[in-house]
Order: structure tokens, then sequence, then C-alpha cells
């Protein structure tokens, strides 16, 4: 019995494994030396696998893109979240005129497609001075993931118990003390968790930053990646050390906060 | 409510608020020590009036200041843009004068882009990308959804790395997952060219992306490997809200799973599938980096789709009014399939009994 358990359990796996595969190869695929992959050799020599594409790569421009990345993903979060969290927290506690006006806007905002944004966004940038500058960038990153993360938020905050609030208040403490010194310690899981998502959403973003940063020295990780692909053949060997590279944070990531994510996705129907 | 204390107001302090409290709070524990309040036993007594009608009066809140950041950027970022592009669309506007507006020239955008091609465009988008896509994703989304629920796998513990290897391709930024694809169908270097070469269903040295239909069935291949963990993952959803008392029912009632798929889960799940299918649809529609990245829209603009056609007249043809055209375009299209829609949604709301999720 026990072996044609495991029997179906092997089958089973084999679907989800050859979805996994294609990438699987690719990475398997960046670690063959040159010769190998003009050769269109298997990567599952793995007598054969080097890191000399990494160190190739490594040293043409691609690293200085992933900072790129980073500095505008990062502060994106930040702004992103000191924007959506003191709205969400607005939307839970309190109503007030037009609530279900700027909510209805909000969630109207989330089904907005990036494309129809993409040229007056441009305009009005370039009109600020602000295209090719990372702030412009940032600015962009925060608006287009504020809609989500409000709504994230104020699911969350909705499950913190208003008596803390009223105790505050007992306490004697403002709305803004309450909202700093109460609601946003307790959280912090929260938080992380949408600041997670919003990296992650413009980590992977392309036509932004394809749009708004063009100058070779300020190209984020995507949109280098994209350069090296180019429009007919490529270097594989640089490419797709860059690939994986480019990768990673995304990688990491989900890999650690998978449980979180499935469950935010699903809306909390995976109980515990 | 269990122990808890009383403040002088007469409101009751549960003992974990106060715990919570007074670890980040100096002040609480203040509270706490003064005689006046009183250690007492409360057992669902009704709260008197809350404190905070009283608090508001002498200190009033702003709320709105605290939403005033938000509705300014999306203002900004949505609305403005919103509005200047169906501004836009009637005029006539170069890369170069947007400083104000360039001068209204009625449909003739319109005319422009219809009689340019943009029947061929939306064939390509609303058949190629978008429905192809989405039926295959919702498909074998299911299938995905119901094998990782089957009870084989979360006997042997495996639940959690089947899940995990189907997330693989949702990890991977949609840039990575072109190159990938690339890779694997390099003409000269891919295996997966070779496999297709063994096969006999690619000609040798070919390039897949050279010939409008293989492109599609490329783009078709990269949309659907990358986006197919998160439909799977909707759809999983749905399938878990349908309670099992309604499967043990059915067994009870000698329904074989094939029944049992038939007339308990189907029926749940369909709700569940439109709203997936229409909200997948409607981001589908409107993309622009997996075509761009894999073809340009080309060759010679036959795998054109609505957001590679926006992006070539805004930037490269620097016809902004053309492009506003082709915007207002993909917004009309996307309002009169949600309106169309809407009632199909209303239902699903109330069949999705457990949690709501925040893309729907």
């Amino acid at each position: 019995m026990k072996t044609s358990g495991l029997v179906k359990c092997g089958i089973l796996l084999a679907v989800p494994a050859a979805l996994a595969l294609p990438f699987i190869w690719t990475v398997l695929s960046s670690f063959l030396p040159r010769e190998e992959l003009l050769r269109g050799g298997s990567p599952l020599q793995l007598g054969k696998l080097t890191t000399q594409n990494y160190a190739l790569v490594l040293g043409t421009g691609f690293p200085r893109s992933i900072a790129n990345s980073f500095a505008v993903t990062l502060p994106g979060a930040l702004i992103s979240i000191l924007i959506t969290f003191p709205a969400a927290y607005a939307f839970s506690r309190f109503t007030f005129r037009f609530k279900g006006l700027v909510l209805a806007g909000v969630l109207f905002t989330q089904l907005f497609p990036f494309v129809v944004l993409i040229t007056p966004v441009f305009l009005a940038l370039s009109k600020l001075g602000l295209v090719n500058t990372r702030p412009g960038l940032i600015a962009t990153y925060a608006a287009i993931t504020s809609p989500l993360a409000v709504f994230l938020f104020i699911r969350y905050i909705d499950t913190v118990p208003r008596e803390l609030d009223e105790a505050a208040r007992v306490d004697g403490a403002t709305m803004l003390q309450t909202l700093r010194r109460v609601i946003v310690p307790i959280s912090l899981p929260a938080i992380a968790s949408v600041g997670i998502y919003v990296f992650a959403t413009t980590w992977i973003d392309y036509i932004f930053a394809f749009a708004l940063l063009t100058r070779p020295e300020s190209r984020t990780v995507q949109v280098e990646l994209a350069n090296f692909i180019g429009e007919a053949g490529a270097e594989w060997q640089y490419v797709l050390p860059a690939a994986v590279l480019a990768a990673i944070p995304t990688i990491f990531v989900f890999s650690i906060f998978q449980r979180g994510i499935v469950q935010n996705i699903s809306g909390g129907a995976v109980k515990g | 409510m269990g122990v808890g204390k009383r403040a002088e107001n007469g409101n009751v302090i549960s003992h974990e608020v106060l715990v919570t409290l007074s670890d980040r709070w100096p002040m609480s524990r203040t509270v706490a020590n003064q005689q006046r309040v009183q250690l007492e036993l409360v057992e669902d007594r009704p709260r008197k009036p809350s404190s905070v009608e009283r608090v508001k009066s002498r200190r009033p809140s702003r709320p709105h200041l605290l939403i005033v950041p938000l509705v300014a950027l999306l203002v900004s970022f949505y609305l403005v843009p919103a509005a200047y592009t169906l501004a836009g669309s009637f005029q006539e506007i170069s890369f170069f004068d947007f400083a104000g507006l360039g001068e209204w020239v009625g449909l003739s955008n319109y005319r422009t882009i219809l009689s340019e091609g943009l029947g061929r465009v939306l064939t390509n988008t609303a058949v190629w990308l978008t429905a192809t896509t989405v039926a295959i994703r919702i498909c074998a989304g299911l299938g995905l959804a119901l094998l990782l629920e089957s009870a084989v796998l979360r006997r042997y513990h495996l639940t959690g790395v089947a899940r995990l290897l189907v997330l693989v391709p949702w990890m991977v930024p949609p840039v990575v997952a072109v190159a990938t694809w690339r890779w694997l169908l390099d003409p000269s270097f891919g295996v997966l060219t070779s496999l297709l070469r063994g096969v006999g269903a690619v000609e040798a040295g070919e390039a897949v992306l050279a010939d409008p239909s293989t492109a599609w069935a490329v783009i078709i291949a990269i949309v659907v490997w990358r986006e197919l963990p998160l439909t799977t993952l909707m759809v999983l959803a749905g399938l878990q809200s349908v309670s099992n008392d309604l499967y043990e029912a059915a067994s009870v009632d000698g329904a074989s799973a094939l029944n049992r798929f038939r007339y308990v889960t189907l029926p749940h799940v369909m709700p569940v599938i439109a709203v997936v299918a229409l909200v997948t649809s409607m981001w589908t529609f409107n993309n622009f980096s997996y075509v761009w990245l894999t073809t340009r829209g080309g060759p010679g603009g036959t795998t054109a789709v609505l957001g590679t056609y926006l992006y070539t007249k805004a930037f490269i043809e620097f016809d902004i009014g053309a492009a506003s055209a082709i915007a207002v375009f993909g917004m009309s299209l996307l309002i009169l399939v949600f309106a169309a829609y809407y009632p199909i949604w209303r239902r699903s709301s109330r069949v999705r009994a457990q949690g709501d999720t925040p893309l729907l």
C-alpha cells in the first residue's frame, strides 16, 4: 500500500516539477562554461559547472543596475507604507464625509491599466524635470502600489481590537499618538508583509523603469537584463547569470514568506 | 470578557489590552497603579457608553489629514493623467509641445488608428493575448488546484513541496521569464528547440519568433507559464471554500469522485472562476511587457497588442494624440466588460463565504 501511495505522489509531483523546470534549467545553464553553452551542452553535466559566467557579468555594468533597482524600490516601498498605513487607519476607524467615494476611487485605481498611465505620467514628470531622475520613478512606484497596500492595511487594522484605541484615548492620547504608539507596534508583521509585496511589485516592474529611466547608467536591473537579450540572439553567458541575479530578491522573498503570501491571496481561506 | 480593570470613567479595559499597553505605553502603568482603579471580575456586563465620544468632543480627531497624502498621490498619478489622456485623444500633440495643449482635431486621431490597423491589434490582444491565455490558465489552474488539494500529497506531507514548485514561475520577474523561454527556444542552443526539431514540430534553422503563428505560441507559453501560479492560488481559494460537509453528504449518498466534482465542486467554484477570469482578463488585456520583450510587437507589427501599440505611438512615433486615443480605447473596453460582468461579480460575493480576496 505504501509504495503505491508514494508512486502516486511521484506522479502528482511531476506536474509541479515540470512547471518549475524551465527556470531550474536556466539556473543550471547559467553555470555552464561558455564552450558548453555554445555547443548546446546539457547543464546536467554537473562536473562541468563553474561560476565563470557570474564573474563575467559582475564585471560589466550589471551590478550598478542592481544598485539602481534597490535605490528606487526601497524608498518607494517606504513612501508607499508611510502614506497608506495612516490612511488605512483612518478608513478603518473613522467615518467621515466622502469616505465611501474615496474608497471606491481607490478601488477603481487598482483596476487601472499601467500602459494608460505611462504617457501622461511621463509627460507630467517631464514638465517637472523629473524624468530620468530617481525621485520621479520612486513617486510613481509609490502611486501604483498604494491602492492595494491601502486595502491590505485596512483589512489588517480592522482586526486590531478597538479597545486598544479606546484605552489609549482614556489615557489622553491624540489620534496621531494612538496611531504611532499603539497601532503601529501591533501592526509590524502586517507592515512587513505589505512592504514585501510593494518591494516585489516594484522590483519586477519593467514598463515604468523602461520609460522613466532611460540613461544607461541609471537603468534598473530588469531594464538592463532586457537590454542584454536584445533583438536577435544573445550572449547567453551574460544573459543567464544576469537573469538569475535579477530574480534572486523575489525568489528569496517568496520562498521565505510563501505561507503569508499564499494566505493573502487566498484571502484567509487557508486558516492558520 | 475575562478579568479586567474598570477605569475611572466606567469603561472596562480587558487584561490583555492592559498588558499590551503597559509594554508600550508607560502611561497605562500609571493608570493601573492608581488607587482609584479597582480590580474587578467582569463577566459580560453591558458596557457603559464608550469614552471615545467624550474624549472626541474635547480633542477633535482629524482623520482627513491622514488620508490627504494618499488622495493627493492618487489624484496626481491616476485622475489627472486619465483626464489628460481623454483630452489629449482629441488633439494633435507632438512630444515637444505638450506644455499646453495641442490643437483640437476632434475625432481625427481615432480615425487614424482605426484605419491604420487597430482592428488587427485588437484581435491580437483580445483573442491571442487575453482569451487564449486566460482559458488555458483557468483550466490548468483548476487542475493544479485539485492536485494541490489531493489527499495523497497531504498524507505524505508533500503539499508544501508541491505548492512551492507551483509557485516557482511566479517568483521570477517577467523579464527573467522571457529570458528563460528565449533561452529554451534559442534557435541554436535552446534545449526545447532541439526537442521540437526532434519531434518534427519545427524546421531546422528556423527562428521560432520570426513566424507570427509560432511567435504567438511562444508568447502564450510565456504568459501562461509565468502567470499560472496566481490563477492556481485563486482557484484553490475557491476550492477550499467549499465546505467539507457537502462532500461528506455526497459520499454518503454514494456519489463517485467524478460526480462529487461535477455536482458539488463545480457549481461552487464556477462563480469564483468567473471572477478570476474577469480580473485576469482585464489585467492581461492591457499588458505590455510580455509581448514587447519577446517580439517587440513584430515581426512587422503582426504580434502587436494594445500595450505595445500605445507605446510605439507615444515613444517611437511621438504621436501623443493617437497614443491617447488608443489609451481611451483600452479603458473604455475595460469599463464595458466590467459593466457586463458586474452581475456575476455580485453573485459570487455571496458565494465567497470565508474572507475576501484583496485582489477581487
